[in-house]
């Protein structure tokens, strides 16, 4: 590889990391989550800090999801890959989301 | 090299490519974030230094038609999520090719926007913007596998004679 090269990808990466922590500092005085699906009808809408357990049905099984010290997390989801479980729990420093394709849900955090 | 010649070639980088995306989709296990290894883009690479742009073309689009046809997902949301993914995927590829980059930068650049133009169907599916906000955990990976995926295509590169 040559040395231009190596530059632009040290700097991609520079901007990844910068990026990250940009998006974890805007988003941490967010409180309130929506499940919602494809077409954009909400199905659910949970508070963060409070500790809880939700059962919604999906298009393919049932989808739960568990709140717990302001983090929330998909767990013992009916779907073939289960991509959704794999992210973990998400809270707004780390506002990834939650997103069931076969189920039809996605897990977001909003104000 | 003639016509019946090249179409044997790329019949069989294509046979290969569907091979490896199948093999990674049942064998391989998926990471978190659905990051995943992505060995089908080295017949691509190696496609695009052995013969020209448009063979690629064709050895992608059959990897990505061919690949979900087999796997009963074809015309789902997982084909045009994939289809969205080797479009930008390709398309930086050629303009790699055309800037004669290394081949491992081609494969890190072509990894990259293969996961965001996935990343753009499913946020065009929804309607919102928020898978976006995994961009820079999809930079460090494909940063990762694109580095394994190049040196793999090089060492073909450097092995095959045609």
């Amino acid at each position: 590889m040559k040395k231009k090269e190596i530059v632009i990808v040290v700097i991609g990466l520079i901007i990844a990391a910068l990026s990250y922590f940009a998006i974890s500092f805007f988003n941490a005085n967010k409180t309130m989550c929506t499940a919602k699906n494809a077409k954009g009808d909400v199905l659910l809408t949970f508070d963060i800090n409070e500790d809880n357990y939700y059962e919604l049905e999906g298009e393919y099984g049932i989808f739960h999801i568990e709140v717990k010290n302001g983090e929330c997390r998909a767990i013992d989801v009916d779907c073939p890959n289960h991509n959704c479980v794999a992210v973990g729990w998400i809270s707004p420093s780390n506002p990834l989301p939650i997103v069931c394709i076969p189920n039809n849900i996605v897990i977001t955090i909003d104000e | 090299m003639n016509k019946t010649r090249k179409l044997a070639y790329v019949t069989m980088l294509s046979a290969l490519a569907i091979v490896i995306n199948i093999i990674e989709n049942s064998f391989i296990p998926e990471l978190p974030m659905g990051i995943r290894f992505g060995l089908a883009n080295i017949m691509a690479l190696v496609t695009i230094n052995l013969f020209s742009s448009k063979e690629m073309l064709v050895v992608n689009i059959m990897r990505v038609t061919l690949g979900n046809l087999l796997a009963g997902t074809i015309f789902g949301t997982r084909f045009f999520i994939a289809f969205g993914g080797i479009v930008l995927s390709s398309i930086s590829l050629i303009i790699t090719n055309k800037l004669k980059c290394s081949v491992v930068f081609s494969s890190i650049v072509s990894a990259f926007f293969h996961t965001f133009g996935q990343i753009a169907v499913v946020c065009f599916i929804y309607g919102t913007t928020y898978m976006f906000s995994a961009i820079p955990i999809y930079i460090f990976s494909s940063v990762a596998t694109g580095v394994l995926t190049g040196i793999i295509a090089t060492s073909v590169l450097k092995r095959v004679r045609l």
